[in-house]
């Protein structure tokens, strides 16, 4: 026990000698004109507290988010009897038009999405401000489920945005990627409505864990959008 | 604050509090004051686990812009601290699997004594340098926080994104291997003994 602490204080005083003093101002300088070039993110991954999760516990939420997102697959094609092939979403919307339009470019598909997304922007703002954390276990069943409430809002939000964003002429090179963007969009929303539900009925740690599911859909959403030198959309 | 390495993390005064709200609201000027009071606290522990000049500073410089633009998805601006530092763990983390670790590696190598040095202060530096440049990122890390920034087991975890079983596991593995490192070189070794 002694000769652990031993160690651990001999590399504390070894970390504190090896550590610069201060940083290169090169640093700050390179940043801010990085940061000039980067507008921020609304409703990114959320910081959550530490939970421990039991590899059961996270393997049952997985499989809820499968089954809801197989199933809202399954309805989306028997309510679109007319839809093309399989495995098409409703965002794929480059069919050209009878008339004479340009075909659309990466850089006519890039400006229409960055003046939706940047619109988005301020109604992002404010329902961001309106929501607070639901997981906190200080809340009143009451309180939490007015939080959820709040959810529910940015998720409506969301639906509404991915209709407008879906409605942009895409590329040919772009159209299978913006489609699966569109799906992974669809599967935030599946995701988060299920979180909703178990908020409203209580089941804190099970939201919490299904949450965590969020992030691999955002950090791949992100990606789509670094890819393609897109605005990041709320 | 007490016995920690890091000046910006511990008690939030209400004055950082309204700079980080500012900042979270998208005001750039605050978010530069920010930048300025943390910067040198996030290098120092990007240096410490990733022991390369270069790749620290991009990790440090992605970590600002990480800040900046997810800034406002952060709840509670009273753990500003806690959410920069894992931001900083993630993008060291990145840093160093991007294809940089080989340069990370050599650096490590050029830093290794050739001859042994008769200074026993030297002897341990060296034989901690050598036992902490070969645990991977994730257990240095936990060094760091921990023992560095003298975080509890909880707010490493926390920091980290992980159960605090997997800290503590994580923070013993790694003291172990540190230690046997200097038992390591506290033996003597066979030529030494036949000369």
């Amino acid at each position: 026990m002694n000769a652990g602490r031993d160690v651990e204080r001999l590399i504390a005083d070894w970390l504190v000698e090896e550590a610069p003093a201060r940083a290169p101002d090169r640093i700050l300088a390179d940043a801010g004109r990085a940061i000039d070039r980067t507008k921020q993110r609304w409703f990114a991954a959320a910081w959550r507290e530490p939970m421990i999760i039991s590899t059961g516990r996270l393997l049952v939420a997985a499989a809820v988010v499968v089954i809801a997102v197989a199933s809202a697959g399954w309805l989306g094609r028997m309510s679109a009897p007319g839809s093309a092939a399989p495995g098409s979403s409703g965002g794929d919307v480059s069919s050209p038009s009878p008339s004479a339009s340009p075909p659309p470019t990466l850089e006519s598909f890039r400006a229409a999405r960055n003046a939706i997304c940047e619109r988005a922007l301020p109604s992002a703002r404010a329902l961001n401000d309106a929501f607070s954390d639901p997981y906190d276990p200080g809340l009143t069943q009451a309180e939490r489920s007015a939080r959820a409430d709040r959810l529910q809002d940015i998720v409506d939000f969301g639906i509404a945005l991915r209709a407008e964003i879906a409605a942009i002429p895409v590329p040919p090179e772009l159209a299978a990627e913006q489609t699966a963007n569109l799906t992974r969009s669809e599967d935030l929303q599946i995701v988060l409505e299920q979180e909703i539900l178990l908020l409203r009925t209580g089941k804190v740690s099970e939201a919490q864990q299904l949450d965590l599911l969020t992030d691999p859909i955002n950090r791949q959403a992100e990606q789509f959008e670094q890819k393609y030198n897109l605005s990041p959309c709320p | 604050m007490n016995g920690r390495n890091d000046p910006g993390s511990g008690e939030v005064s209400a004055e950082r509090l309204a700079r980080i709200r500012a900042a979270k609201a998208g005001r750039r000027e605050a978010f530069d004051l920010l930048a300025a009071e943390v910067v040198d606290g996030l290098y120092r522990v990007a240096r410490l686990v990733l022991r390369d000049n270069d790749v620290a500073e991009d990790a440090v410089q992605e970590t600002l812009v990480r800040c900046w633009r997810d800034l406002p998805a952060l709840r509670d601006p009273a753990k500003f601290d806690a959410w920069l530092h894992r931001l900083l763990v993630r993008a060291i983390t990145d840093e160093f699997r991007s294809g940089r670790r080989r340069r990370a590696a050599i650096t490590l190598l050029r830093l290794e004594p050739t001859t042994p040095d008769a200074s026993a202060d030297v002897a341990i530096r060296e034989a901690l340098e050598r036992g902490f440049g070969r645990l991977t990122i994730d257990h240095r890390a936990v060094i760091v926080l921990k023992l560095y920034l003298g975080l509890s087991l909880e707010e490493t975890a926390l920091t980290l994104g992980i159960p605090v079983g997997t800290a503590k596991s994580r923070l013993h593995y790694a003291t172990d291997a540190m230690r046997v490192a200097l038992e390591a070189d506290a033996r003597p070794t066979g030529r030494e003994v036949s000369a």
